[in-house]
């Protein structure tokens, strides 16, 4: 009888022991809230993205605008159909996510990653530069550079 | 069900007649019954000189053994399971396969935490059950010959020796097929390890009462 009330025991501690590695191994809840809020980032980084890519136009009539909302993005090509104002911003820190524009034809848009490496991000396909956490990208159809020329 | 009846009635009068035992099981077998039909028949009186003879206790089915024996062994069945699955998507993260795409480990992920949450509801009702039922059965012989308790651990028994069985099988296919990575030996090892552990606790829990079932 004692052996038969010892199984449950060992069974306890074999569980316990699977769980806590489990934890270790894939975080808390928090970690998992932290990377919930990083595909949302890089969904809307990429909406943003594909926006200034203008790719219904091909040729956009202007260059890229100077400052980032859905007004100027839709001035600029046209009005993004899935993009609302609230997708500019970070959700987690409320601030607006980082607009550089390199050139009339070259832009980066970026946010603040609490782990811009995680392979999860990679699935939605964008070109995220993990050390800068930024999208780098070009207007489709845009003229061609002089060093793209040489 | 009317043959074991009828064999019960025979051992009876023939007790009640002052036959002994040995005399009864030579008689029925040369009727044709066989060494189990007899034993049991004649396991279902206490050897002892009293008349009319003394039946040997039965359990008894109750509602109350039947809420409390299906809820450990569906508890048992979630947390072997979800243990198997937790330990298997650990190695998918710890011993990554070249093979392996990268949902591989979000997959990973997140089975592990369904699994977690699993274990942490199910393991506590398991153990606690465990516990309660065992010291049931170790304070009153009666509950100890539950035919719930019987039924569902043959139950569990027989899905222990299927997954056994089944792992072994795979094992076999995937050395015949090229799979044989360590991440496939420590997964097929972790089954075998808790289906085996399981099997051999049930066995032993039903060996031990077997002569009151």
């Amino acid at each position: 009888m004692k052996a038969h009330s010892l199984f449950p025991v060992l069974a306890g501690v074999v569980t316990t022991t699977a769980v806590v590695a489990g934890l270790i191994t894939v975080g808390g809840g928090e970690d998992a809230r932290h990377k919930r809020f990083d595909v949302k980032r890089i969904k809307e980084l990429r909406e943003i993205a594909s926006s200034l890519m203008c790719v219904r136009s091909k040729a956009p009539a202007q260059v890229l605008p100077e400052t980032l909302n859905v007004e100027s993005i839709g001035a600029y090509c046209h009005r993004p159909k899935y993009l609302v104002e609230t997708d500019l911003t970070d959700d987690e820190t409320g601030e607006h996510y980082r607009y550089l524009r390199r050139s009339d034809w070259d832009f980066s848009i970026c946010a603040e990653f609490h782990d811009p490496h995680d392979v999860e991000l990679r699935r939605w396909n964008v070109r995220l530069n993990p050390r800068t956490g930024c999208i780098d990208d070009r207007v489709i159809g845009a003229p061609a550079t002089a060093s793209d020329n040489s | 069900m009317g043959t074991r009846d009828e064999l019960k009635g025979f051992v009876r009068d023939a007790l009640v007649a002052g036959r002994s035992r040995a005399e009864i099981a030579d008689a029925l077998s040369a009727a044709g019954w066989g060494r189990g039909e007899i034993e049991t028949a004649l396991s279902d009186f206490s050897d002892t000189p009293f008349i009319p003879p003394v039946p040997r206790p039965r359990g008894s089915v109750t509602a109350r053994d039947t809420f409390l024996y299906a809820i450990l062994f569906t508890a048992l069945l979630f947390a072997s399971g979800y243990l198997i699955a937790l330990v298997h998507s650990l190695l998918d993260i710890w011993l990554p396969d070249a093979a392996d795409s990268e949902y591989v480990r979000r997959g990973a992920e997140s089975s592990i935490r369904w699994a977690i949450a699993v274990l942490i509801v199910s393991v506590p009702v398991y153990v606690w059950l465990s516990i309660v039922t065992d010291r049931r059965a170790g304070s009153d012989p009666g509950h100890a010959r539950s035919p719930v308790r019987k039924w569902l651990t043959y139950l569990a028994l027989f899905i222990c020796a299927l997954v056994i069985f089944a792992d072994l099988t795979y094992v076999i296919y995937a050395l015949l097929n090229g799979e044989f990575t360590l991440r496939f030996i420590l997964k097929a090892g972790a089954i075998a390890v808790i289906a085996g552990l399981i099997f051999l606790h049930y066995l032993r829990t039903v060996e031990g009462k077997h002569e009151g079932a």
